[in-house]
């Protein structure tokens, strides 16, 4: 090989070893080690969160608030967007998702489940994150900057809070739903679940991995997917509808009421040439990549087909569309920041350091979403932001008031000797989208060996 | 030796399953279980965990052997047996995780330990193991962007990478005499590519085009002779085998195909149909019919019998599949199927 060919042959290969060690690590455990890479390239955040009943009642109450645009109305970054309905794209206000939708979403990516799965339900623990740092019970990825700095106040609604993250995953729905590049199903009339097949394949990722008739799918699956059944060989999307179609019922509890949904004819779409032929796919993306690169724009509108002749229209009968207001008051609370300290002081001789804790507590209802929103480089933190729970008539004693336990650590290497110091800012989020702050003085006062041993200056 | 200490499931917890008592179990049995008639590696699934078994292919109904209890999140280990037997390759999606195609771990699994030995896999890409059993081929996948590496199957210490087309998928296939060998698919249709190692690269050889349709289930013979492939034109399969060099040798078509045992030729396609193909050594498709009804799907025959392991469906067609069982076809058309509609065969554990 020539030289300058065999350098690059190097370089490339210590690029792939680089490459390679970040693929390929050994996890002791599911969490630790996880590298954010296509997220900031940090380590995920730490939010300490709360995990609802086994019957994931509020969950669900979300769930269909959210779908109806009414979690978050108002709120610029967690309402849905118009929705963009028939041939015309036309947006149309009143448009919504169906919620049996999002339910199957919020199933097949965590089980409903906002923290890890060690944690009791009804009490509360460490937030769900995945390998890939997906948070939550939509498993939210985009919009992370796992950077290693702290969180924004929507990072910290997203991972710390499930009615946020039930409203970001909402969202990402409606906005692939809005996509002009995904193919279309029928007359894109939002009301029929069949007509959200691609933007329910998009929401997983728009890829081979999730075509009905592709490679990873298993030819032989049985359809529709029951949805306490192994999920192997079974794309995203069929995931979602068979679980609208087949509800879960752990511990012998189905969680919602079935809906009929019906699956594209295979054989009638994935003839060659079809709408669910694999080349049609292959093909789109290559015809999307050259039109990007001229400019021009592109979609996949050569996958479209009709919507099967069986498909109903969808109405949400839960209960808690019909007072919706009640059901956000229960879901969002009316939560009040409080704070334990307002000052605290430390001493700490030369690189040792020294460990502090604040209690942050929510006098009101419902969950208090806060985080650190500032502090001395000095100061690091076991967590970068939670959830504390209020005093909810429907929550039991020992749930009731149970606030945030926020340690952090001052670390004198580095610092000057004599006092240093700087303010802790808690930044707390409230439902109406304002927020409110406490900040906490510290004074970590180092004593050093230049304390003691220098003595009485000579003279 | 004991199992190898491994993170205990967060189902566990909620559950209080015995998962050590039954991993100790496990050990002390197969400890006195050593090699003889031929075995299967089995999985059961259930809700939160898959128990893996080893089991008399001629009764596939008795529990069998205990061999780990894999929690997982939804979606069941795959598995690929180690050449020789007594040790498989796993890939595992564990609770809390929800993306098969970059969440996957790899663990390898023996009668003795568990250790897992990489991670950020791709599920459905499947691994593959060396002849020699000292390297595994797996897929990472990240969004559109596919990669096969090659790892080595003590340590998983990555060695080589090939990086995927734009737009194309890579899956691996095989390793044979230093070759790797894999699947591609992409606008053009489908191809089978060998690489060679070569700084730290899977560097491309060879490319022989399978198809302009999509491909699927590819087997190499044990000489890399042959290769037998699926193509899935919509919701029609059909199996094919084309030859690589020489005269082909005895490969499994992992396909459903067709009940007329019929001589292959390069390139040949048989009919969807109802029945599992071995591909004889004298490229001889040898259709094992089931029986009255149904179809078989082959997993894989055993290196000495030629006993088929088999995905086994009641239904008349693919279109119509009916209920699936595990099922072991002899090579004298003699049939058993397991009961338990759960139960489904890894492969060949000895």
């Amino acid at each position: 090989m020539p030289g300058p060919a065999r350098s690059l042959g190097l370089l490339a290969a210590i690029a792939t070893a680089i490459a390679l060690s970040l693929l390929a690590s050994r996890p002791s455990d599911a969490q630790s080690g996880i590298i954010c890479s296509r997220t900031g390239g940090g380590s995920p955040y730490n939010f300490q969160t709360w995990e609802d009943d086994r019957n994931r009642s509020l969950y669900l109450d979300a769930l269909s608030l959210a779908a109806a645009n009414q979690l978050l109305p108002d709120h610029d970054e967690f309402n849905i967007p118009d929705l963009k309905v028939g041939a015309g794209r036309t947006e149309d206000p009143s448009a919504v998702i169906p919620a049996h939708l999002l339910y199957g979403i919020a199933w097949v990516e965590s089980k409903i489940n906002q923290t890890e799965l060690e944690t009791n339900y009804g009490e509360s623990g460490p937030a769900l994150v995945s390998s890939d740092c997906g948070y939550g019970i939509m498993q939210i990825t985009t919009g992370f900057d796992n950077d290693n700095t702290l969180p924004t106040d929507w990072e910290t609604l997203v991972g710390a809070h499930y009615a946020y993250n039930i409203a970001a995953g909402a969202r990402i729905l409606a906005d692939k739903w809005n996509d002009a590049l995904f193919p279309r199903v029928g007359a894109r009339d939002p009301r029929f679940i069949e007509s959200w097949y691609y933007a329910v394949w998009a929401y997983n990722g728009w890829a081979l991995a999730n075509h009905p008739a592709g490679p990873s799918a298993d030819p032989f699956r049985s359809l529709p997917y029951r949805c306490d059944e192994r999920r192997n060989g079974y794309p995203y999307q069929e995931l979602v509808f068979g679980c609208i179609v087949n509800p879960p019922s752990p511990e012998d509890r189905q969680l919602w009421q079935a809906f009929p949904v019906s699956l594209p004819d295979l054989s009638a779409l994935s003839w060659s040439g079809g709408p669910l032929d694999q080349n049609q796919f292959l093909n789109g993306w290559t015809e999307i990549r050259s039109s990007y690169d001229s400019g021009t724009g592109g979609a996949f509108a050569s996958m479209s087909y009709d919507l099967p002749v069986a498909s109903v229209p969808y109405q949400d009968s839960s209960p808690a569309l019909t007072q919706p207001e009640a059901a956000r008051e229960r879901v969002l609370g009316a939560p009040v920041l409080s704070v334990n300290e307002d000052s605290i002081e430390l001493s700490s001789v030369s690189g040792s350091s020294r460990r502090g804790l604040l209690l942050i507590g929510n006098s009101g209802t419902g969950l208090l979403p806060w985080r650190v929103k500032a502090a001395p480089s000095w100061l690091s933190f076991d967590l970068h932001g939670g959830a504390a729970l209020g005093s909810d008539p429907a929550w039991s004693a020992a749930q009731s008031s149970r606030g945030s336990r926020l340690s952090f650590r001052a670390d004198a290497e580095g610092q000057r000797e004599g006092p240093n110091r700087g303010d802790i800012v808690i930044e707390a989020m409230l439902p109406d989208g304002s927020t409110e702050t406490h900040r906490v003085k510290v004074d970590l006062d180092k004593i050093g060996a230049a304390f003691y041993e220098a003595g009485t200056p000579e003279s | 030796m004991l199992p190898q200490p491994f993170p205990s499931s967060p189902l566990q917890r909620r559950r209080a399953l015995p998962i050590a008592a039954l991993a100790l179990a496990a050990a002390l049995l197969l400890a006195a279980c050593g090699p003889g008639e031929p075995r299967l590696l089995v999985a059961d699934f259930r809700g939160d965990a898959t128990a893996l078994r080893i089991v008399d292919p001629l009764d596939l109904d008795v529990p069998g052997e205990p061999l780990a209890v894999i929690a997982h999140a939804g979606w069941d280990p795959v598995g690929s047996i180690r050449p020789g037997g007594r040790a498989v390759a796993l890939l595992v999606l564990p609770p809390g995780r929800s993306r098969p195609a970059t969440q996957a771990a790899l663990e390898i699994l023996t009668p003795d330990s568990r250790v897992r030995i990489a991670d950020r896999l791709d599920l459905a890409g499947g691994v593959a193991w060396s002849d020699d059993a000292r390297h595994l081929l797996v897929r990472a996948a990240a969004g559109d962007v596919h990669r096969l590496l090659l790892l080595d199957a003590d340590t998983g210490a990555p060695l080589a990478i090939r990086e995927g087309q734009p737009g194309a998928a890579v899956f691996p296939v095989a390793m044979i005499d230093g070759s790797a060998w894999a699947a591609e698919i992409g606008p053009g249709g489908s191809s089978l590519i060998e690489l060679i190692r070569e700084d730290g690269m899977l560097s491309e050889r060879r490319r022989v085009q399978l198809s302009e349709e999509a491909t699927r289930d590819w087997e190499i013979a044990p000489d890399a002779s042959a290769v037998a492939y699926g193509i899935q034109r919509g919701n029609r399969l059909s199996v094919a085998v084309k030859s690589l060099r020489g005269s082909p040798a005895a490969v499994t078509a992992r396909a459903a195909s067709g009940p007329d045992a019929e001589p292959l030729s390069e390139e040949t396609a048989l009919p969807r149909a109802a029945a599992p193909v071995w591909i004889s050594e004298d490229a001889v498709a040898v259709a094992r019919w089931p029986g009255a009804d149904g179809f078989a799907v082959p997993i894989a025959a055993h290196p000495q019998s030629g006993d088929l392991a088999v995905r086994l469906f009641s239904g008349p067609e693919p279109a119509d599949r009916g209920a699936e069982s595990a099922a072991v076809i002899a090579a004298d058309g003699t049939r058993t199927a397991a009961a338990d509609p759960d139960r489904r065969i890894i492969g060949w554990w000895n």
